[in-house]
């Protein structure tokens, strides 16, 4: 025999060599357990997860203390109290003029309601037809001609 | 369970009874051992369950499984480095088909085969794998090319050059015996 024809008859061998019988059952039954082991893992890790979950829930809902940590977190302060000056409102007067109370010393009388006083409108405010002198108004700011002098309240 | 689980299953199911063969054959090759063999084949329809995703896009099955395994079978052997089995002459006479030979002659033939088997392994393992590859009978020089990702004329080169290589070191032993 030659060295090429028993290369070629120990080539041919090893191609055909026969696995041991019922490889194609043991393959897939190995298969099997391995889907069965994955299904369970995955149920076992869902279960897991859902309990841890509902014991947290539960854990937050009865206790008072957690609860109110858990739900009122957003509205407590993230940072740490300083020692920030208290502003205190002083009793009369005040620091300046934003928060400075003006307490009237008399009374001050009621100021009749403001309506529009323009033109082409009522007391009401509604629309009404020009009755009177209909020649238009002169532009720029207009001084009333005739009217006392009143003194400014001295409240304000 | 859904219908596309059941529908995949089915699908590797027939893939175990396709090419399970071709793939005990692919391992052997390499390990020369009946149990690796087998536990590469199981590791590789393994594989194919976790990647089940992928198998509508697979449009060789036999090429991507023995890739799959051929890849298992090499990690397999740099990791464990065994040696193979080859002086277990009586495991090897039982295992490679030997048709109608008397006993005697069966082991000689045997320890002839693994003689041979052992030089192959001498060979770069470029030269190796081909050949190797080409002894599966199932597997055209193509699909070898596929599974090495060369081309063909690669394949027949390094086929050529292992069967050479291997011919000079069986004549080397002979005219020295």
């Amino acid at each position: 025999m030659s060295v090429h024809s028993e290369i070629d008859d120990t080539l041919r061998r090893l191609g055909s060599v026969e696995p041991p019988s019922g490889l194609e059952r043991r393959v897939n039954l190995r298969l099997q357990n391995s889907r069965d082991r994955f299904s369970t893992r995955v149920t076992r890790t869902i279960a897991t997860c859902a309990l841890a979950a509902s014991v947290a829930l539960s854990a937050v809902v009865l206790n008072p203390a957690l609860r109110s940590r858990v739900f009122h977190h957003a509205s407590a302060p993230s940072m740490p109290a300083v020692n920030t000056p208290r502003v205190v409102a002083p009793v009369s007067g005040g620091f300046g003029a934003a928060s400075a109370v003006h307490v009237p010393v008399e009374p001050v009388p009621v100021q009749p309601t403001p309506v529009n006083q323009g033109r082409g409108r009522s007391r009401s405010g509604r629309a009404v037809l020009p009755t009177g002198n209909l020649a238009p108004l002169p532009r720029g700011v207009a001084a009333p001609h005739a009217s006392p002098a009143v003194s400014p309240d001295p409240a304000h | 369970m859904a219908a596309p689980e059941q529908e995949t299953h089915a699908r590797v199911t027939a893939l175990v009874e396709e090419y399970s063969t071709t793939l005990y054959r692919v391992a052997y090759s390499v390990t020369r051992n009946t149990a690796d063999a087998e536990d590469v084949v199981q590791e590789t329809f393994l594989r194919v369950l976790r990647h089940r995703n992928k198998l509508a896009e697979v449009r060789d099955y036999r090429v991507w499984l023995v890739r799959i395994a051929w890849n298992l079978v090499l990690d397999r052997k740099r990791r464990a480095k065994t040696r193979p089995q080859v002086d277990d002459f009586e495991d090897l006479a039982r295992v490679l088909p030997t048709g109608e030979l008397s006993a005697e002659r069966r082991v000689i033939t045997a320890q002839r085969h693994a003689r041979i088997l052992a030089l192959i392994d001498t060979l770069p393992a470029r030269e190796r794998e081909v050949l190797l590859l080409s002894a599966v009978q199932e597997l055209s020089t193509v699909e070898i090319a596929l599974v090495l990702d060369t081309t063909e004329s690669t394949i027949r080169s390094r086929l050529y050059r292992a069967r050479h290589a291997l011919a000079a070191l069986l004549e080397q032993e002979g005219s020295l015996q």
